[in-house]
């Protein structure tokens, strides 16, 4: 079952679930196209990859578009920037809505951080344990955000 | 998550249907001047319009030539209802990361027999 703890403080969520497969097996998820294309996007949505360049600095583009037929105008595109990559256990990026090009979004852009560790509740070593501090500004710190109608 | 909980996320998360949701929320404005302020066509800022008004962001009301748009504050603008979204994104994902793993499992003990 998926923990959500809300730090409203810290603008954050804290995401922990304890999933089946190795500490490797799990960092390869969330960093390998092939896998990420299998969970990332929604129920009946599909997941493209476009880049995946696991480098500091480097960035995951992706696309995410329902199943069924749609409007392009529906579709949604994400850049990614690694941050920290400490395999196989943290993993940091900012995760940002996009253009199709690739131009991020100003505003909204999500620091994400990804923290494998063996689970504490199973014995037999084979879970992992999420914590994902997931950091979201409200707004953009624009005066007027505060304003009529919010 | 949830079908009206994902369409909100997919209407903002678009950057022309963002910076309506920025330009409005410094007020309600006309389609045409919301056109004008994100340099595209009319129809284009009436099809997003329309995507943000289905998902529950906005709502409009019909002034004298125009529709006039604001944004909806139950449906959108606080930081409770944001970390509600988020929330439930990251239910569904990590549900979908453990479905996979499992799988996984499967197909490796398969081939290990």
């Amino acid at each position: 079952m998926t923990t959500v703890t809300r730090d409203r403080a810290g603008k954050r969520l804290i995401v922990e679930r304890e999933v089946r497969g190795s500490a490797p097996l799990v960092w390869a998820c969330w960093t390998e196209a092939d896998r990420l294309r299998e969970w990332w996007g929604p129920h009946d949505w599909r997941t493209d990859v476009l880049e995946l360049d696991l480098r500091v600095g480097g960035r995951w583009r992706y696309r995410l578009r329902p199943d069924r037929e749609h409007d392009l105008i529906e579709e949604h595109w994400g850049t990614a920037t690694y941050e920290i990559i400490d395999a196989p256990t943290l993993l940091r990026f900012l995760d940002a809505s996009s253009s199709p090009d690739g131009s991020v979004t100003a505003g909204s852009e999500m620091p994400t951080n990804v923290r494998i560790t063996p689970s504490e509740s199973r014995s037999n070593g084979r879970h992992d344990h999420h914590r994902i501090p997931h950091r979201r500004r409200p707004g953009t710190g624009r005066s007027t955000g505060n304003g009529r109608g919010l | 998550m949830s079908v009206a909980t994902f369409e909100v996320f997919r209407a903002i998360a678009e950057p022309n249907r963002y910076a309506i949701v920025e330009l409005l929320r410094e007020g309600a404005r006309p389609v045409g001047e919301i056109a004008t302020a994100l340099d595209i066509r009319q129809p284009h800022a009436s099809r997003h319009l329309r995507i943000l008004a289905e998902a529950g962001v906005v709502s409009a009301r019909s002034a004298a030539q125009s529709r006039i748009y604001r944004l909806e504050p139950a449906a959108f603008g606080s930081l409770e209802h944001w970390l509600g979204t988020f929330a439930e994104i990251w239910t569904e994902r990590t549900d979908r990361l453990e479905t996979y793993l499992e799988r996984v499992a499967e197909e490796e003990e398969e081939q290990g027999r």
